[in-house]
């Protein structure tokens, strides 16, 4: 027979293991993130069945030859099927500027090729670019790719720097003369590759700028405005544009006993439900993100008396708070980042408990005006909140 | 926000009669104030206060327990000729008795007039013919300025207690053998030692009375003056 103690115990445990497990595995993946990246700055995502991140990077070694190739490059490709079809979405960024290319194939292969020799002969560019040219030149544009017509410019200003809106002569010239000792066949491959022009894309596939964030589970730690340690549970919905963040947070803290510091064994169980409207900007490098941020919410506070011969009345308020505080990001994929925060709020209304009649042994005279109610606690003015989430971008 | 109030429940007796004014006092009886002045109010007792006076629970100093009872009056006021804070038992009394209360002075003072501890009034319940009966009040010994127990009654026999301890708590009990002839007595301890008696008088002449515990002057320099009362008690031995 298994004592209700051992049941509980083994609950916790298996609880307690799974939690276990899920953070092993987070910093397991955020570690794998973590590890030093090859000098070509790739990220690739693709079908299974399709040439995968490593195949590529191997294809833009081979065509750049040995050698590291410390390139400030960074180039995101994602691969789709729609209708039948692959489409390839391949974003260049070269410092902050960045370029967008679409090109739709039948043959996912031929995409990936066409993916490498493009990235291949661009950081080729950008190598002889920083030899040959004094620091400051703008960046070369994405190359022209096979025969006119077939590229992948056009319509939807896809091919190019954005900030550049032309192609450079000089570097496509460039970018040819290097692609036929290095990779023909691949550039070739990519002449076949139709272009999506006059073809737009579905919405939902393109390489957005823009994502909707959810927080979720979000856990929260707070040391204020009530003693002693608050915990929470909640989620975030958001709006991301480029490093840009909005969110909406929604968080209930478990029920807090407070304690009347003067009169041991009384004080008052609170409740707190918040809403907090914020603003982050992001700084990220590589796979971390550092954003400072600022806030406002609001809170509801329900409270209510405990101790002996207290009749409990269930007060509600709103309060009010700001603060700033800093985001830590680790993006774990382009979809799902570990999010820890910490954020400082400065309290607008302070609400004050009281107890009427605690601690007076005897009610003024008849006629007296009454005792005011005797003061339980009074919120801190401020508190410190640390969080800690999954954040889902959508 | 206010989140409750506090109040005493109706009664801790099982029966349902709510208790009675009249009522014998039952002994053993004892309150440290826990319960804020519930205790008292259950037995159809009850605590009051005169202006300007506080009197509250608090957590220091304290005999035993959590709480002790303070009682702070300023004399020499507008407000109030006896400012007072004090608690009530009343009813029909055990024919003997010792009733006992902790108390602590946190500072010498000078007594100008009544600055009284217990007191003991007899009459009806129906407060009709209510008279003073017997007082155990402070008052300066004349030689030293240092503060002593008076036990007194209305026809003026009295005795005096060696000087009470100023800044620690001391046990007063009074001790009372009712008799409606001379064949009563009075008596005080003073940390468990008699320091008086008064034998063989008329203790009282009713069968009602009313047990005073508290705090009241009407003279005293400096004017604001705190006791601190904690463990009363009702009981058949010391």
């Amino acid at each position: 027979m298994t004592s209700p103690f051992v049941q509980r115990f083994d609950s916790r445990l298996a609880r307690s293991a799974a939690i276990g497990c899920l953070l092993v595995g987070l910093f397991v993946t955020a570690r794998a993130a973590a590890a030093p990246r090859p000098s070509i700055d790739l990220r690739w995502e693709a079908p299974q069945g399709c040439p995968q991140e490593s195949d590529v990077r191997g294809r833009i070694q081979k065509i750049l030859g040995s050698g590291r190739h410390d390139s400030p490059l960074r180039a995101e490709g994602t691969i789709t099927r729609t209708d039948g079809r692959f489409r390839l979405d391949l974003v260049v960024q070269i410092g902050g500027v960045a370029g967008t290319r679409t090109l739709v194939s039948k043959s996912c292969e031929d995409l990936a090729g066409a993916a490498a020799v493009e990235v291949g002969l661009l950081i080729h560019s950008v190598e002889a670019g920083t030899k040959a040219e004094p620091a400051g030149n703008p960046p070369p544009t994405l190359p022209p790719v096979g025969e006119p017509g077939t590229s992948g410019s056009g319509s939807e200003g896809t091919t190019g720097l954005s900030s550049q809106g032309t192609k450079d002569a000089s570097t496509t010239e460039r970018a040819s003369d290097i692609s036929k000792p290095v990779g023909e066949s691949e550039v070739k491959k990519q002449a076949e590759v139709e272009s999506e022009a006059g073809e737009p894309p579905p919405r939902a596939e393109s390489q957005r700028r823009w994502h909707v964030l959810l927080q979720a589970p979000l856990v929260a730690l707070g040391v204020g405005p009530l003693p002693p340690l608050a915990m929470g549970v909640g989620l975030s919905l958001g709006f991301e544009y480029a490093h840009w963040q909005l969110y909406l947070r929604g968080l209930s803290w478990r029920r807090q006993n407070v304690p009347a510091s003067d009169f041991p064994g009384y004080g008052a169980d609170v409740d707190r439900i918040g809403a907090a409207f914020g603003i982050c900007r992001e700084y990220r490098v590589s796979w971390f993100g550092l954003s400072p941020c600022l806030g406002a919410g609001l809170e509801r506070v329900t409270a209510s008396g405990t101790g002996s011969n207290i009749l409990p009345s269930s007060q509600k308020l709103l309060g009010m708070n700001a603060g700033a505080g800093v985001q830590g990001r680790i993006h774990l994929a382009s979809w799902i980042r570990l999010l820890v925060a910490v954020a400082g709020e400065i309290e607008l209304i302070r609400p004050q408990i009281s107890i009427e009649g605690l601690g007076i042994l005897a009610p003024p005279p008849t006629g007296d005006p009454p005792d005011p109610p005797t003061p339980v606690y009074r919120f801190a003015p401020a508190a410190l909140t640390g969080t800690l989430s999954l954040e889902w971008a959508l | 926000m206010v989140v409750g109030e506090y109040q005493c429940p109706e009664s801790n007796l099982d029966d349902a009669s709510p208790p009675s004014s009249t009522d014998p006092v039952s002994v053993p009886w004892q309150t440290g104030f826990e319960n804020g002045a519930c205790d008292y109010q259950q037995v159809s007792g009850f605590c009051y206060r005169f202006p300007p006076a506080v009197f509250r629970v608090v957590t220091s100093p304290v005999h035993t327990g959590q709480y002790a009872a303070e009682i702070t009056i300023v004399t020499g006021t507008d407000a109030g000729a006896q400012p007072q804070g004090r608690c009530v038992r009343q009813g029909v009394l055990p024919p003997e008795a010792y009733y006992g209360a902790w108390f602590y002075v946190p500072k010498p003072a000078t007594n100008n007039g009544l600055w009284n501890l217990m007191f003991l009034q007899g009459g009806n319940a129906d407060t009709t013919s209510i008279h003073a009966l017997w007082n155990v009040s402070l008052v300066n010994d004349a030689a030293t300025g240092e503060l002593t127990l008076l036990l007194q009654n209305r026809s003026g026999t009295s005795g005096v207690s060696p000087p009470i301890p100023v800044g620690r708590w001391f046990h007063v009990v009074f001790y009372l053998k009712r008799a409606k002839d001379e064949s009563g007595v009075a008596a005080l301890y003073l940390d468990e030692q008699k320091v008086v008696e008064l034998a063989n008088l008329v203790t009282d002449d009713s069968d009602w009375a009313q047990w005073y515990v508290g705090n009241l002057a009407d003279d005293v320099s400096p004017p604001e003056c705190t006791v601190y009362v904690d463990d009363v008690t009702i009981r058949s031995t010391l």
